[in-house]
């Protein structure tokens, strides 16, 4: 390990070295070593000025057509370069012919807005070390700039590659194989990707698209990202956690590692933010291939936002040019309703004026939405039912993810009633809120931009022009204000940050925020009182997993359950498996009632899986059963990922026998020895109060449980609107009091029954005890 | 399906183990109580009074229960839910017994401190958690907004009309006093005129009542008057009435509708004295102009009144 960080430094210093070389070449052009190269340049210049050194046309015979390509120093080309070796007939980066598809691929690229500003962008990338840029949808930078950087760094010389991040798994497989088809290189070989639970890369890999979170990630064992030469940060206006992290750490790395270049890339035009944290670094604005869009505002407040939007898409239908619709709303029941209200609407109007109303076709979008659903979005919009007839039009009822992850194309009119669903974490009684508030300004804009992308659009604000002044916020809350930090605080103490107080945030959390997770992981024991990262804390820092579930995964093999807890961890770690279709709820509950564990829902998941193994993982039993077979086969996947990385760490797989009694009894005491802090106690009058917050919450309807246990554990509290808590499992107040004496210390705890309940316990204990002394 | 897997016999001797039992069975007689929950309070009502009512022990409870909501003292368990919830998210945690506070502590954070860098960079930085908003209902976005600023408009509104000042109130409403007097006066006067037009055989004219007004009058003729006249409404009615009326006689001759009702009483008052020697405030008809003129004390309602 030694060995290898002094030959890392070794290299760095080495490139340091020919860092400084070329600049003072640039500055003094006397340097023997490059005198070649920039004569070489200076000569091609002065051949398109002036006529006085034409190439000698009897000396041709000595450079032959493949020899004509300019010399290439890295960090000094020029956008003519980089773009005489895209254009000769071998790849420069495997050395295979370029492919007529790599050629017709390149017409378009040549067309890309972004591309017109290569030599400007070079040039502000070699005389800077930070850069910001600003590019709207559709300009292309996501897939050009990481090529025009992987041209001008040359990794296959330095050994140093390119990271570009991505906030979402689905746009970093999707980019890398776009820009594998265009640099004409297979995936996972020059180009790959890399996202949780999947590395799609190997030893030739150059340029590598990864989610913020994978970087993060290699960050904790590689803290100045040595392997990188270029780190480009896209999507940065989304403010994911892991970007904001990557900013204040990279804001470091930066001043450590002068050779380490970095772009911060940014969709919107708040970019004086990133300039001013980032130092006042430069700015390059790209245009995108946008069309105006035309705002329209209602004169009064809506009383039913619901209702206006459908009325709303009615009178597009009915009175506007042809084009589809967009509408956002909040969440999956909502669009389902709407959808049904507006199928119903349009078929009214349809039969009372067939001569006047075409057909629409109206599809509903939602992240839990099957993807041969999501698929729907981007069919056709009706012909007209019959030659000469109205025309028809598609409309699309989505959530936000219309808003940036998804680019539908034919859009023409946005209509926006103003609201969507946020993650917000309270840290005073420890709650996951998910409640429909206003959307910011930005976001607005952002709708409103969907409408221009193909021609000119309209976007119809279910809101009056004084609501958007002065009842929206400027910008939507980034990430990091929003959530729980447990897990960014395990992940800085690995990066080696100690400084959490002070961390160098672009935008601070509350501190009570921080006070939750550094009090959570020292309960956990991964953080002792000194605020250092203990023996466990290091092991549940390598795991990408929550630290509650890092920490029961730990300690699984103690209870003889290590191969149940990894099944449990990987099912919650994917999303939800079971379907409930609305007009399937009767057969779909029935469906799930079959792998019902009467203990709780941990135990329901557990016999789910094995219920899907047992039956030779078959996507057609899913179906049958009401299963997600595509979080089924992820949730196999992420098991056997996990799996490695417990057997890296030496950690036993183990069962308890089944014929055993404790089996299951196993099963959760390892899930409550993560899970402590979240638990609610039965009082006497029916409903459960969470331990120690005091609030009244009850089990969510999905839950399994048939009755109700004096003590569950909780995956989550969330707050819809009621208090839930969700994915429950039956626990013994006594498990609680030996897991954790400290947080069940009954001296620090506020009055209640659950309190009086467990002093009991520990009193019986405690005479149990001296009773065995005493024999 | 199949299932033989063991983990698939979901173990029924291990169905709930005899403590559950117990409290499952506690629980389910709660709930089949009625839909309230709130079964312990119950045991204070569990005394020999009961029997001397008709009522239930169910009933009783039911209607304990709800008498305590009516006072106020027991609330319902979402009520208490959002109390709790409430209070819980306005409690600020950063308190010196929390262990995670300590651990703050020791990185140098202080009470009434932000985390972040205090030098440029951090732009925001939060010194409280994002608030917890619960929409309710269905209103779009700056509808509440919207609602609140009538409702501060309608008060400011109501302040500023106490505002007004004691003299204008007095001038408006003894303007008002007057016109409600000459209304008064004019009605008698077209009736007067009427009665007597209508004794001489002289046709119908403007200046008589309206005629839906008239029959209206004729059919009650004074306690409907005497009634409506302590009502502003009899002569919004009246107004309203006389500008149908206007709709309708337009065409022959406006010129009279068109005076105001001073106006109108003035051309009403001189047609009776010059026609009928009727005057209006003496209530008597007098032979000759003559002897109106030594008899009566004038030709306004002023004359009559010293």
């Amino acid at each position: 390990m030694g060995k290898r960080s002094s030959s890392v430094e070794g290299d760095a210093a080495e490139s340091d070295k020919k860092e400084k070389k070329v600049r003072s070449t640039s500055s003094d052009n006397v340097t023997p070593d490059n005198a070649m190269g920039d004569k070489d340049k200076r000569d091609k210049k002065s051949t398109t000025t002036t006529n006085k050194d034409k190439p000698n046309p009897y000396l041709a015979h000595l450079a032959p057509p493949p020899a004509a390509l300019p010399r290439m120093i890295p960090r000094k080309t020029t956008a003519a370069d980089a773009e005489a070796y895209e254009a000769a007939p071998t790849n420069c980066f495997n050395q295979r012919p370029f492919s007529q598809k790599y050629r017709d691929i390149m017409t378009k690229r040549r067309n890309l807005p972004v591309h017109k500003q290569r030599s400007e962008f070079l040039e502000l990338i070699q005389n800077n070390q930070i850069l910001i840029l600003v590019g709207e949808t559709g300009s292309g930078k996501t897939t050009q700039i990481p090529q025009f950087l992987l041209y001008d760094d040359q990794p296959q010389k330095s050994g140093r590659i390119i990271a570009c991040t991505q906030p979402r798994r689905v746009a970093a497989m999707s980019v890398a194989k776009r820009v594998a088809d265009e640099l004409d290189v297979t995936l996972g070989d020059e180009v790959g990707y890399s996202i949780r639970f999947e590395d799609c890369t190997s030893q030739k890999t150059l340029l590598k698209y990864c989610t913020d979170g994978m970087l993060l990630r290699e960050a904790m064992n590689d803290p100045n990202l040595e392997r990188y030469s270029a780190i480009i940060l896209d999507e940065a206006h989304e403010r994911t956690l892991a970007t904001d992290i990557l900013m204040g750490l990279l804001k470091e790395v930066c001043g450590r590692r002068k050779d380490l270049r970095l772009v911060v890339m940014s969709a919107t035009l708040d970019a004086g933010k990133f300039q001013s944290y980032f130092n006042d670094a430069p700015l390059m604005v790209v245009p995108g291939r946008t069309f105006p869009v035309d705002i329209f505002y209602t004169p009064e407040p809506e009383r039913d936002y619901l209702e206006a939007a459908i009325r709303t898409v009615l009178q597009i239908h009915t009175c506007e040019d042809p084009g589809d619709i967009l509408v956002f709303l909040t969440g999956e029941e909502e669009i389902e309703d709407a959808c049904r209200k507006i199928s119903g609407e349009i078929n009214h109007l349809i039969n009372a004026q067939p001569d006047h109303v075409g057909d629409l076709k109206v599809v509903p979008l939602y992240s839990t939405l099957p993807p041969q659903m999501q698929q729907r979005i981007f069919d056709e919009a009706p012909p007209p039912r019959k030659p000469g007839g109205p025309p028809g039009r598609k409309v699309v009822v989505s959530t936000n993810i219309a808003e940036t992850s998804l680019t539908i194309d034919g859009i023409v009119y946005v209509i926006d009633p103003g609201f969507s669903k946020q993650n917000v974490y309270n840290p005073r009684i420890r709650v996951e809120s998910l409640l429909v508030s206003p959307i910011s300004k930005a976001s607005a804009q952002q709708r409103a931009g969907r409408a221009g992308r193909t021609r000119p659009g309209k976007c119809f604000r279910l809101y009056t022009e004084k609501a958007f002044k002065n009842d929206l916020q400027e910008q939507t809350y980034p990430e990091i204000l929003r959530c729980n930090l447990g897990g960014v605080v395990l992940q800085l103490k690995k990066l080696g940050i100690d400084d959490l107080v002070h961390f160098d945030f672009m935008d601070a959390p509350a501190p009570e925020t921080l006070m939750r997770a550094l009090e959570l992981l020292n309960f956990l024991g991964a953080l002792d009182d000194e605020i250092e990262l203990t023996d466990v804390g290091k092991k549940m820092s390598d795991f990408p997993l929550d630290p509650q579930l890092a920490k029961a995964l730990i300690t699984s093999p103690e209870y003889k359950c290590s191969n149940e807890i990894l099944t449990i961890v990987a099912m919650l770690s994917v999303p939800n498996c079971f379907i409930r279709p609305n007009d399937q709820r009767k057969q779909s509950d029935e469906a799930k009632a079959q792998f019902n564990h009467e203990d709780g829902d941990h135990l329901t998941l557990l016999n789910t899986y094995y219920e899907y193994k047992e039956n030779g993982s078959d996507a057609q039993w899913c179906f049958k059963n009401y299963l997600n077979a595509r979080a089924m086969r992820s949730a196999d996947d992420v098991r056997e990922q996990l799996k490695r990385m417990m057997e890296r760490h030496g950690l036993p797989l183990v069962s308890t026998p089944f014929e055993d009694k404790k089996y299951y009894t196993n099963i959760r005491r390892a899930l409550a020895s993560g899970f402590f802090m979240q638990v609610a106690h039965l009082e006497r009058n029916g409903h459960y109060l969470t331990v120690k917050d005091n609030q009244i919450v009850q089990l969510h309807p999905s839950c399994c449980l048939e009755h109700k246990p004096e003590w569950v554990l909780y995956n989550e509290f969330v707050l819809t609107q009621k208090n839930y808590i969700r994915t429950c499992t039956e626990v013994k107040g006594d498990w609680l009091l030996e897991l954790s004496p400290e947080y069940y210390d009954l001296r620090r705890f506020p009055d209640c029954e659950g309190k009086r309940v467990l002093e009991r316990i520990k009193n019986k204990n405690e005479k149990k005890k001296e009773f065995t002394k005493i024999k | 399906m199949k299932r033989e897997h063991p983990l698939h016999s979901f173990n029924p001797s291990k169905k709930a183990s005899t403590t559950q039992n117990i409290k499952n069975n506690s629980a389910d007689a709660v709930s089949a109580d009625g839909d309230d929950d709130e079964d312990y309070l119950s045991m204070t009502f569990e005394d020999p009074k009961v029997t001397k009512t008709n009522l239930t022990y169910a009933e009783k409870r039911k209607r304990e229960i709800e008498l305590g909501r009516m006072r106020g003292a027991i609330k319902s368990t979402r009520e208490r839910e959002i109390e709790a919830r409430d209070a819980g998210l306005k409690t600020n945690v950063l308190t010196e017994d929390n262990k995670g506070f300590a651990m703050l502590a020791k990185l140098g954070f202080k009470k009434g401190m932000t985390l972040g860098k205090e030098v440029n960079g951090t732009t925001t930085k939060l010194a409280e958690p994002i608030s917890v908003a619960l929409k309710s209902g269905i209103g779009g976005v700056g509808l509440e907004s919207a609602q609140r600023e009538k409702q501060l408009n309608q008060s400011k509104k109501i302040e500023s009309a106490h505002h007004q000042s004691e003299q204008d109130f007095r001038s408006i409403s003894f303007k008002k006093q007057l016109d409600r007097k000459i209304s008064i006066d004019l009605v008698n006067a077209r009736k007067a005129l009427q009665q007597l037009d209508e004794a001489a055989g002289v046709p119908r004219s403007e200046c008589w009542l309206p005629e839906r007004k008239h029959k209206l009058l004729n059919e009650e003729p004074n306690i409907k008057s005497d009634v409506l006249e302590a009502r502003g409404e009899y002569y919004k009615e009246l107004a309203a009435d006389g500008e149908e009326q206007d709709e309708l006689t337009c065409e022959e001759d406006s010129a009279f509708e068109m005076m105001e009702p001073g106006e109108k009483l003035l051309h009403v008052n001189e047609k009776l004295r010059s026609e009928y020697f009727y005057c209006l405030w003496c209530g008597d008809r007098f032979n000759n102009f003559d002897e109106m003129i030594s008899v009566c004390p004038g030709s306004t309602k002023g004359d009559h009144d010293e």
